[in-house]
């Protein structure tokens, strides 16, 4: 990208954010060091962003929403309802389907065997989709939810291997912030 | 999400929400009220959170979607938005549309029926967002946030034309 397109504020705020990658953050790093304007709207932003913090309705409102949050309870869990009855009744058709349809086969002295092996796939897929899927899937998204926790900051990243006397809690779970400051925007 | 998750998120993304939504509402108030819509929004279905690789991203079209609802439903200040998105339309250098077609594009993102084709017209031509990310944001493919946006222009400058 050109120097005489600025980043949009969008991708100021992700790389504020560290989410964007080593790659993407050297360049955009090295475009607010070259770039007058850019830097200027992410001094205001740096500037605005601790006055906004120190503001007494910002507590409010963390407030109000921590009371929501309460009330709602404990998130539902996920993964669990993946296969609702009806999937279950369509892919137990189908098995059924396929099983019917080889029991013609089984009469046959030479093709008998293929018939068995129609039949018991169609059960053992069947079963593996409902049980085996499931377990991967959520075991999958409940990694990928404690990087996101982690990055969040609101979970200490997982302790050095092998753990070596006392582990110094967070500061370590996030990578050196840039030194540039943050973001362009155009208002204000 | 447990409320020290809220509390992390909160702390992380509310200022650059409030930003967002003060650039398209024009109000520091109505923006604060929208950013906490925003982290409502989040709350009432956090599933749909939890899956995203990055939550400025979803957070920022939470944000949009929100905003533009409020503009819509405030008929009254109208002139005002429209006047502000055109100025901003004409002041970014890559766009080259001089005040009159700028006039009409802010316009018609007012009168677009389709909330999605509205938001994406204002990544594309207010905040200046590459194809790459409106495809991210509206999980469309870019060859077809590209022809959206043709022909949301298309049908701007000729109704503006006409009028």
């Amino acid at each position: 990208m050109s120097a005489s397109r600025c980043p949009s504020e969008l991708t100021w705020t992700r790389h504020l954010a560290g989410e964007l990658g080593w790659l993407a953050a050297r360049r955009l790093r090295a475009h607010a060091a070259g770039c007058e304007g850019c830097r200027r709207s992410l001094e205001v932003m740096a500037t605005e962003r601790a006055a906004f913090a120190a503001e007494p309705r910002r507590r409010r409102d963390l407030a109000e929403l921590e009371a929501q949050a309460q009330e709602q309870g404990p998130a539902p869990r996920r993964g669990q309802n993946l296969w609702g009855l009806a999937g279950l009744a369509a892919a137990g058709v189908a098995a059924a389907a396929v099983i019917v349809g080889s029991a013609v086969m089984l009469a046959d002295p030479i093709f008998q065997g293929l018939a068995v092996a129609l039949m018991a796939g169609a059960v053992a897929a069947t079963l593996l989709s409902r049980y085996a899927v499931p377990v991967l899937y959520y075991s999958l998204a409940r990694r990928g939810r404690a990087a996101e926790l982690q990055r969040e900051g609101t979970l200490a990243a997982p302790p050095p291997w092998p753990p070596a006397g006392p582990v110094p809690a967070a500061a370590s779970d996030r990578p050196p912030e840039p030194a540039a400051p943050p973001a362009p925007a155009r208002a204000s | 999400l447990t409320p020290a998750a809220i509390q992390g998120l909160y702390e992380r993304h509310s200022y650059a929400l409030f930003r967002r939504c003060r650039r398209l509402l024009l109000d520091a108030d109505e923006a604060q009220d929208a950013m906490q819509e925003v982290f409502l929004k989040v709350l009432e279905n956090p599933t749909q959170f939890l899956g995203r690789s990055s939550a400025s991203t979803y957070l920022f079209g939470v944000a949009t979607n929100l905003c533009l609802n409020r503009i819509r439903n405030r008929a009254a200040r109208d002139g005002r938005w429209e006047a502000s998105v055109a100025d901003t339309i004409h002041a970014r250098p890559p766009e080259p549309a001089d005040a009159a077609e700028a006039r009409q594009l802010a316009a018609a993102i007012l009168r677009e029926a389709d909330p999605e084709t509205a938001a994406m017209a204002v990544y594309h031509f207010v905040d200046g967002l590459t194809q790459g990310e409106i495809a991210e944001l509206v999980g469309l493919s870019r060859v077809s946030v590209n022809r959206r946006l043709q022909a949301f222009r298309g049908a701007a400058l000729r109704r503006g034309e006409g009028a």
